[in-house]
């Protein structure tokens, strides 16, 4: 009775998501454009939700909700940086906007090949950025689907029947309705979440401890290390690296070409920080809370599902079914958005560059669903096995993601970047990275801020180093002057 | 135009080094080793937590205030 209550509030829930995606994020033409980048017409106030899913993935609520159980106060790491990342975001975006409006740019991808006019550096970007280093998130995130859906359903759906129903659904919408219908479910969705986040957690802090004060001062003479950052140079790393490596995902350049104007690209860096700062201060103060309830600090598996298990607590299966909409909210917002580009990126700068007469906009679109579909397929059998070394290859992958920020985001900045300095810069942090990610210990040498951070540093050295000592390239010049002219226009 | 480029860069620089002052208590290890304590709660958090907080709250109202000058302006690319 209790998962028939909690599973039918989510069937009521995905039902009407559906029809409002039916109704408002169905793509207004067949051409790439519409497909890829809305139309480049999504207002800020549409965008706002699909920007934050950079940074509110489902493991958000899972994962590292488990971690503050345990080891408290380091986790609001997750607020520093999302809140770092959005100053980034708000210096860079507009350029690229621009560029990605005059030259007809879709992806990351498309940006490095104008940016550095190198065919090589293009590639191993692309590969490394869509493919290598993104499908164990993805992985993960669907692991995520299977597992909420068992806790909803009090352990009776199995989890790769889960992970098959939201592979299906995110599939289907994103075939549909291509980045149009993405930015109206993450739109909708991130309303919901956020108004579920907020007065959930309020509620449940309330009545588990009297409010946020008390449950703090409860954990203090419970635990007052909790209320500390556990590792000061970790946090610092972690914090840095995160920051860095979160604009080097395939998808974030295409979420700045959703956007109709320069202005609207900004307007999101002025309101996200405020979700940003409530949504993890609550989020990681309930977990620092669970550290304080025997059901949740039982083992990792408990403290993983504290946010679940809080909530059902609180409120029954009513509410458990609120936050498994939110979890799975978040997660989708993350993969949808990285499943169409990459779906783009395969038709459009893989079949449509190695095939001779390259491909037409239909047909690209065409590949590109085709790509969606088989590769959840194959990322659906992936999750459905044993992903337990997974985590840590995904860990890892993240922090040789950060060592491409120089070549990503400072030639967004910087000028005088240039392709040469971006070679050496990847191949010197990818280096760095390597070593200590094969003898950890060295890693105390380093002050022990952590391979992504040491080898994200190495390379921005390495990327200033040799862009000063080379010579000014004028076609890069054009290209920022071409911003300046821009706004003339 | 090289007039409007150069006020709109040093506005940028400005809050830039704004940025790096208000975050430097949670990035420079001596700083953050040294305010990595738990007492005196603050309203009802304690000491680190809320200057992780603060710093953010610091943060969004940096962006804020440089939005409104470049939309003042008419800088915002």
């Amino acid at each position: 009775m209790k998962a028939f209550a909690s599973i039918f509030i989510v069937l009521i829930y995905f039902v009407l998501l559906a029809l409002a995606v039916m109704r408002w994020g169905k793509s207004k033409n067949t051409s790439l454009e519409e497909f890829v980048v809305s139309g480049r017409d999504t207002p800020w106030w549409l965008m706002l939700f699909t920007v934050l899913g950079t940074w509110f993935v489902g493991s958000t609520y899972t994962a590292f909700f488990g971690w503050a159980v345990f080891e408290g106060a380091i986790v609001y790491y997750l607020g520093i940086y999302s809140i770092m990342g959005l100053v980034v975001y708000y210096f860079i975006a507009p350029k690229v906007w621009v560029w990605g409006k005059v030259h007809k740019l879709y992806n990351l991808p498309d940006y490095i090949l104008l940016r550095y006019n190198d065919k090589g550096l293009y590639f191993i970007i692309m590969l490394a950025v869509a493919f290598l280093l993104s499908w164990p998130w993805q992985v993960l995130a669907l692991k995520t689907f299977g597992y909420v859906v068992l806790k909803l359903s009090y352990d009776t759906i199995p989890m790769p029947v889960g992970i098959g129903i939201f592979g299906a659904v995110i599939a289907f919408y994103c075939i549909y309705g291509g980045m149009r219908s993405v930015v109206m479910t993450d739109f909708i969705q991130g309303i919901i979440c956020t108004i579920v986040v907020l007065g959930g957690i309020y509620a449940v802090l309330q009545s588990k401890f009297g409010g946020i004060g008390p449950m703090y001062q409860q954990v203090f003479e419970f635990n007052p290390d909790l209320l500390k950052i556990s590792a000061p140079n970790y946090f610092i790393g972690i914090s840095i690296a995160s920051a860095l490596g979160a604009y080097c995902w395939p998808e974030i350049f295409n979420r700045i070409f959703l956007s109709r104007s320069a202005k609207d690209v900004k307007v999101v860096a002025k309101f996200a920080p405020v979700i940003c700062i409530l949504l993890v201060a609550l989020v990681v103060s309930m977990a620092i809370g669970g550290a304080l309830l025997p059901s949740i600090t039982a083992d990792l598996a408990s403290a993983e599902s504290g946010f679940l298990i809080m909530f059902e607590e609180f409120g029954g299966p009513i509410m458990l079914a609120f936050a498994a909409i939110v979890i799975i909210a978040a997660e989708m917002s993350s993969v949808d958005s990285q499943l169409t580009v990459m779906g783009t990126i395969f038709a459009k700068n893989i079949v449509g560059t190695l095939k001779k007469d390259g491909l037409s906009d239909k047909k690209t679109v065409s590949v590109s669903r085709w790509f969606i579909l088989i590769y959840m397929a194959l990322i659906w059998y992936l999750s459905i096995g044993d992903t337990g070394a997974l985590y840590k290859y995904a860990v890892i992958s993240y922090e040789f993601l950060a060592t491409l920020f120089p070549a990503i985001i400072i030639g967004i900045l910087w000028r005088r970047g240039n392709a040469m300095a971006s070679w050496v810069s990847i191949i010197g942090g990818w280096a760095v990275c390597s070593i200590l990610q094969l003898w950890p210990e060295l890693q105390g040498s380093f002050g022990g801020f952590g391979a992504g951070f040491t080898g994200a540093v190495t390379a921005i050295i390495i990327y200033f180093i040799v862009g000063f000592v080379s010579a000014e390239d004028t076609r890069i010049s054009d290209l920022f002057e071409e911003v300046d002219a821009f706004k003339e226009s | 135009m090289g007039s409007n480029t150069s006020r709109k860069t040093k506005t940028r620089a400005w809050f830039a080094v704004y940025f790096v002052v208000v975050l430097s208590p949670l990035l420079f290890p001596p700083f953050l080793k040294s305010l990595n304590r738990v007492e005196p709660f603050i309203g009802p958090f304690p000491f680190i937590i809320f200057v992780m907080l603060l710093v953010s709250m610091l943060v969004s109202a940096g962006l804020f205030v440089l939005y409104k000058i470049e939309e003042k302006r008419g800088d915002l690319l």
